[in-house]
């Protein structure tokens, strides 16, 4: 029996040939004969993204495999082929790439130092230290994907390259999109000044994007802008001074509500309401106003200080504030740890 | 006598009807792979694709249908399919040299040159020689933008003077984009093959893509003399009857690509 692949006689009733292997019976294997072929969608989508890759100067990448730098791109001589792709989506997270490649101290030390810094970073943003420590967390991060990143490749200009690149990817798919979601819920804002009942360097959440969704409520403490006002001041030396700026309150009535404050208790449409103002011994001791239309009454308790004081007139015209100068609600005071507690 | 009764004779002595059905089919098969060979000298990938499985559906075991099957894949474009096909048929027909090399030849046109070039060295360790394996190398030292292309192809020509290895070596600088190195090896299978249309039509592809607008217009419709219902050259006319003044084009030409 001759091969048809290399032309070997072979002893009959062999199965294979002798020689080079190639299966005798191959005229009664019952095999495919036709192709695979692509699709429509997969030829037109491999003219971008060949083969679930796409070819750069220096290289190439491929979904499954990542980064292959060709012998001769720009990042200069030798082959080096980067992580697979096993251990680039791993990246993550800091030190799973390396625990996943068996350097498992050294993950844990990545993973350690990122989760402390992290937490402490998030338990004091807004803070200075807090920044320090949020930074702190990026870099663990970013020094975990360079070490993995540096560990495949040979060439200096490869290594710089693939590092600045998993940064690079870092920032825009997991901290640029977490930054983002972070503030739709909670911006941290550090009071730069004492004002019962909050103490200079306190940190409160803020919520900028709840009142695109709904109103707010009479009730609810916000962050506000104040109208610019001048109060009159106590001291022969100095007339006046002026508040102005962001304000953190309560809301004591909404639109169309009528308001009377006498003896400390607050009366909205005749009914007495459980909540005052955030600093109710800077409250006026009497006053009544109605809430006109696009507005809310907001006192201004938390923007004077002691010993400055607000005429009844005053009271009236800081405290109607427009809906446009709501800017968010506050729900929690988070630094410092001690005074950490909802805002309510 | 029974200790005989076993031993194999072969097909012969059994009587002649087999031997004259597989007669018939050889040459069922052999008409499929000539009409395959017809429609590639044409261009016609799809056809010829179509026609190399015909062909193997009557008889598996010539090693041409195999090739020619990843050769027509390669030709339209499904690279990852034709390494698959590539890698069956070496399956059934262990170390052969094309093969292999079509097999790199699907992975250098995937990306992935350096493996190409290793399998593309293990095909030409192969017993024997063929220009096709030469095609190959060249095609993988023009991805990897090396030198020694030019040898590559002039060793393929040397090895099959067939008009068609020169009309490869230029669909292999196209496929690459170096429309002016291309441009070489279509003249020369215009040169060998005067009447085939598929040659004209390559060759105008070269000379448009190196800006050389009236020469390509030129080879198109002699192309569209030749088949006057070429679909493909219609429109590359039209192409360069829509075409204006373009600086990338010019620079190119200067550059001399």
């Amino acid at each position: 029996m001759q091969c048809n692949n290399c032309r070997f006689e072979n002893m009959p009733g062999v199965q294979a040939c002798g020689r080079c292997g190639a299966s005798l019976r191959l005229a009664a294997l019952v095999i495919d004969v036709h192709p695979p072929r692509a699709g429509a969608w997969a030829k037109r989508w491999r003219r971008w993204l060949p083969f679930g890759g796409f070819n750069l100067p220096f290289g190439r990448f491929e979904l499954r495999r990542g980064f292959n730098f060709s012998a001769r791109g720009i990042l200069g001589h030798g082959p080096g082929e980067g992580p697979a792709w096993a251990v680039l989506r791993r990246m993550v997270l800091p030190g799973w790439s390396q625990i996943y490649q068996g350097n498992a101290a050294r993950g844990r030390w990545f993973l350690g130092s990122y989760l402390a810094c992290l937490l402490l970073g998030l338990g004091t943003a807004g803070s200075f230290v807090g920044s320090v420590f949020l930074g702190l967390a990026v870099a663990a991060h970013a020094s975990s994907t360079i070490d993995v990143a540096v560990s495949g490749l040979s060439s200096r200009q490869g290594r710089q390259f693939y590092s600045l690149m998993g940064c690079l990817m870092l920032a825009l798919m997991i901290y640029v999109p977490a930054g983002w979601l972070a503030t739709q819920v909670a911006s941290p804002r550090q009071l730069l000044a004492a004002a019962a009942p909050f103490h200079r360097g306190d940190v409160v959440l803020v919520n900028f994007e709840v009142y695109g969704r709904r109103e707010p409520h009479p009730g609810e403490v916000v962050l506000y802008d104040v109208r610019r006002a001048t109060v009159a001041s106590p001291t022969a030396w100095r007339t006046a001074t002026q508040i102005a700026g962001e304000r953190i309150d309560r809301i004591l009535a909404g639109s169309g509500q009528k308001v009377t404050i006498d003896a400390g208790r607050v009366v909205v449409d005749g009914q007495p309401v459980p909540y005052l103002p955030l600093n109710p011994k800077r409250m006026p001791a009497t006053l009544s106003v109605e809430v006109p239309s696009h507005c809310f009454l907001i006192l201004p308790t938390t923007a004077l200080a002691d010993r400055y004081d607000l005429t009844g007139l005053d009271w009236q015209r800081l405290g109607l504030v427009p809906t446009s100068s709501v800017m968010g609600k506050v729900y929690l005071r988070h630094y410092p740890f001690w005074r950490f507690w909802w805002i309510r | 006598m029974a200790r005989f009764d076993k031993l194999e004779f072969g097909e012969k002595a059994k009587g002649q009807t087999p031997d004259l059905a597989k007669d018939l089919s050889t040459e069922g098969e052999r008409d499929w792979l000539e009409s395959a060979d017809a429609q590639r000298r044409n261009g016609l990938f799809e056809n010829a694709l179509r026609f190399y499985s015909r062909a193997l559906e009557d008889d598996k075991t010539p090693v041409t249908g195999w090739l020619g099957q990843v050769q027509m894949l390669v030709q339209l474009g499904e690279w990852p399919e034709a390494e698959l096909w590539a890698r069956k048929a070496l399956e059934l027909f262990p170390g052969h040299g094309d093969l292999t090399a079509g097999r790199a030849q699907a992975l250098c046109r995937k990306g992935d040159p350096s493996q190409a070039l290793t399998v593309c060295d293990g095909a030409l360790k192969q017993s024997g020689t063929s220009a096709y394996r030469w095609l190959v190398r060249g095609e993988i030292m023009v991805a990897t933008k090396q030198p020694t292309d030019r040898h590559c192809f002039e060793k393929a020509k040397l090895l099959d003077s067939d008009w068609l290895v020169a009309l490869e070596t230029a669909l292999i600088y196209l496929h690459y984009r170096q429309p002016s190195k291309a441009l070489d090896g279509a003249r020369r299978a215009v040169e060998k093959a005067s009447e085939r249309y598929y040659a004209w039509y390559v060759q105008g592809l070269c000379q448009s893509q190196a800006g050389l607008d009236q020469p390509a217009r030129q080879s198109f419709q002699r192309c569209l003399e030749l088949c006057p219902r070429h679909v493909e050259a219609e429109r590359q006319l039209l192409k360069l009857d829509a075409r204006s003044w373009s600086l990338a084009r010019l620079l190119r030409r200067l550059r001399g690509r």
